[in-house]
C-alpha cells in the first residue's frame, strides 16, 4: 500500500514537471519586487528594538532584583519577562497527576478563496484539550494546538513546527503568560508571514477565554530572544489585534462551527461592513445563503455575527464567510470553515 | 545589470540553475506562474545583502523559490483553476501550456509546504534530511508535510 502510494506521488509528480513551462530568461534589470514588503522599512525599528532589548536584559537582573523586587514601570515599558522561580507553578516542572479533559477551540490557518490581500485566515476548530487539574483552559489548548500529531480538518492546514511545545501558562489579570521551549523561537521556517501566522495561532488559542487580554511570551522562563526569521522582538503582550491589519485575512470568523455552535461571529474589514455566508451541504451545493453587516466597514474592522439553522449543518459541508467585491460581485477572501462529522461537533485532530 | 559576485556570476549561476529551479516552482505553484517565482526569487537572491557570503547558493535559491512562492502567489494556482473549470471555449484563448487539469486539482489541496515536500521527495529523490536542509525546516516538519499531503492525496491516488 506504501509503496503503491509513492509510486502514485512520484507519477503525480512527474506529470507535474511536465507541465513546466520554459526556463525564464535571466533577470538581467533590477527591479522592485512585488508586492513591496513593507516591513522592510521596520528593520531600522526592529534594529534600534533589538538594541533596546539588549540594554535591558543586561539592565534586568539589576532592575528585577534592586531590593523592593519590582519593576518600576517609570523605568521601562517593556512588560517583564516572568522570573523563572515563578513560572513552576504553571506546570513547567511538576506534573501534577489528574489531567483534565474539556473542550478547546484551536485556530488552524487557511489560504482563503479569492484572497484580496493574500494574507492567511485563522479558523477555529472545536476538539478535545487536556491539562494538569487546576490549570487554564488555554493551557489545554495550547496543547492541543501544538500536538505533533496534529492532522488539521480538510482544508485547514497548520504553521507551527513539531517541534514547538508550551511549558507553561500563567493567566494573570489582563495579560497571559505562555512560556514556549526554544524551538518556538525558530519560528514556522517559512517566512515572515508564516512567522506571524504562528503567532497569531498562539495568540488567538491563547484567548480564547478572554480576548481582549495579551499574551507575553517567554522561553523557558526567560525573556526570549528574537523570534522568526526576521528577529520579531516578543518585548510586549500581543492582543489579537497586534498583527490584525497587514498581516491577516479581512474576514475573521472567531467561533467554531458545528451543531451545538451555530452562532457565528467575527471580525471584519469588508466594502460597506456586508459579511455574507453561505451553506453548502456534503456534496458542495449551496443549501442557503445571506449576508449580516459588520458594526463598521470600508477600512474599519467591524463585529459581525450571524445564526445558522442546524438542520443545514450537514457533516462534511462546509460555511464559507466572505464579502462580495464591489469591482465584480466575486466572493472575495472567502473563509470556509469544514463542518466536523462528530454529533458533539468536535475534531478529532489527533485520528 | 546584476552584480558579478563570486566565482560564478550571477547569470552563470542562473543558466545552470534556472531549469531545475521552474521545475521546482511548477510543483508549488503551477504551471502558469512558476517562471514569474523564479524570476523574482533570483532577483530577490542576487539582490540580498547576503548573498556574496552564500556559500550553498543552489540551496539559497531553492529556499528563496519557496519564500516566494509562500508569499506571493499562494491562490494563484486555484484561482488559475477556476478559471479554466469556468471559461468557454470561445471566452479563452488556447492556452500555451498543456495544462493537466485532474493534476492541478490534485496537487492544489496541498499547501505550498507540503507540495515542495512532495516534490523533493518524490521528483528529485531527497532524504528527509536533504529536504529539511533544501526547505529551510527541521526533518520533523518535513514527516508531518509528507505525512500530510499523503492523507490528503490519499483519496485520490488510491
Amino acid at each position: 500500500m506504501s509503496e503503491e502510494m509513492d509510486r502514485r506521488m512520484r507519477e503525480l509528480m512527474g506529470r507535474m514537471v511536465e507541465m513546466a513551462p520554459e526556463t525564464p530568461p535571466f533577470p538581467e534589470e533590477t527591479v522592485t519586487l512585488s508586492p513591496a514588503r513593507t516591513r522592510r522599512s521596520m528593520r531600522p525599528v526592529l534594529v534600534f528594538a533589538g538594541a533596546a532589548a539588549a540594554v535591558l536584559l543586561v539592565a534586568l537582573p539589576l532592575i528585577l532584583f534592586r531590593g523592593d523586587g519590582g519593576v518600576d514601570p517609570a523605568v521601562t515599558t517593556v512588560p517583564a519577562p516572568v522570573p523563572t522561580s515563578t513560572v513552576p507553578e504553571t506546570g513547567t516542572t511538576a506534573v501534577p497527576e489528574a489531567q483534565v479533559t474539556m473542550p478547546v477551540v484551536v485556530y488552524l490557518t487557511q489560504e482563503p478563496e479569492n484572497s484580496f490581500r493574500g494574507n492567511p485566515a485563522l479558523v477555529p476548530v472545536a476538539t478535545l484539550g487536556s491539562a494538569p487539574e487546576g490549570q487554564p483552559a488555554s493551557l489545554a489548548a495550547l496543547r492541543a494546538l501544538l500536538d505533533p500529531a496534529l492532522t488539521p480538518p480538510p482544508g485547514l492546514d497548520d504553521t507551527i513546527p513539531d517541534e514547538v511545545a508550551v511549558l507553561g501558562v500563567t493567566e494573570d489579570g489582563d495579560t497571559i503568560t505562555v512560556d514556549m521551549n526554544q524551538a518556538f523561537l525558530a519560528g514556522a521556517g517559512s517566512g515572515f508571514l508564516g512567522d506571524v501566522t504562528m503567532l497569531n495561532q498562539l495568540i488567538y488559542t491563547a484567548t480564547q477565554g478572554n480576548p481582549e487580554v495579551g499574551v507575553i511570551f517567554t522561553v523557558e522562563g526567560q525573556a526570549p530572544g528574537p523570534y522568526g526569521s526576521e528577529g520579531i522582538l516578543l518585548d510586549t503582550a500581543f492582543t489579537r489585534d497586534y498583527y490584525r491589519d497587514e498581516e491577516i485575512n479581512s474576514v475573521i470568523v472567531t467561533t467554531p462551527v458545528g451543531p451545538e455552535s451555530t452562532q457565528v461571529g467575527g471580525l471584519a474589514r469588508v466594502f460597506e461592513a456586508t459579511v455574507a455566508y453561505e451553506i453548502r451541504d456534503a456534496a458542495g451545493e449551496v443549501v442557503e445563503r445571506d449576508f449580516t453587516m459588520a458594526t463598521c466597514g470600508s477600512g474599519c474592522w467591524g463585529e459581525f455575527s450571524f445564526e445558522l439553522d442546524p438542520a443545514l449543518l450537514e457533516p462534511g459541508g462546509e460555511v464559507r464567510v466572505f464579502w462580495n467585491s464591489p469591482e465584480d460581485g466575486e466572493p472575495s477572501d472567502v473563509v470556509t470553515i469544514p463542518i466536523p462529522e462528530d454529533e458533539d461537533g468536535l475534531w478529532d485532530l489527533t485520528p | 545589470m546584476i552584480t558579478v559576485t563570486g566565482v560564478m556570476n550571477n547569470e552563470e549561476l542562473y543558466r545552470l540553475h534556472a531549469t531545475e529551479l521552474t521545475r521546482y516552482a511548477t510543483g508549488l505553484v503551477g504551471p502558469f506562474d512558476a517562471a514569474d517565482v523564479v524570476t523574482d526569487a533570483c532577483l530577490k537572491a542576487f539582490e540580498s545583502r547576503n548573498w556574496h557570503e552564500v556559500s550553498n547558493r543552489r540551496a539559497y535559491l531553492y529556499k528563496t523559490v519557496l519564500s516566494v512562492a509562500n508569499d506571493h502567489h499562494r491562490r494563484s494556482m486555484a484561482r488559475r483553476l477556476r478559471e479554466i473549470r469556468t471559461a468557454t471555449p470561445e471566452s479563452v484563448p488556447a492556452p500555451e501550456i498543456d495544462v493537466d487539469v485532474d493534476v492541478l486539482e490534485a496537487v492544489n489541496r496541498l499547501s505550498v509546504q507540503q507540495r515542495a515536500a512532495v516534490y523533493l521527495t518524490y521528483w528529485e529523490d531527497l532524504t528527509p534530511q536533504h529536504v529539511a536542509e533544501r526547505m529551510g525546516v527541521s526533518v520533523g516538519s518535513v514527516k508531518r508535510h509528507l505525512a500530510r499531503a499523503r492523507k490528503r492525496l490519499g483519496e485520490l491516488l488510491t
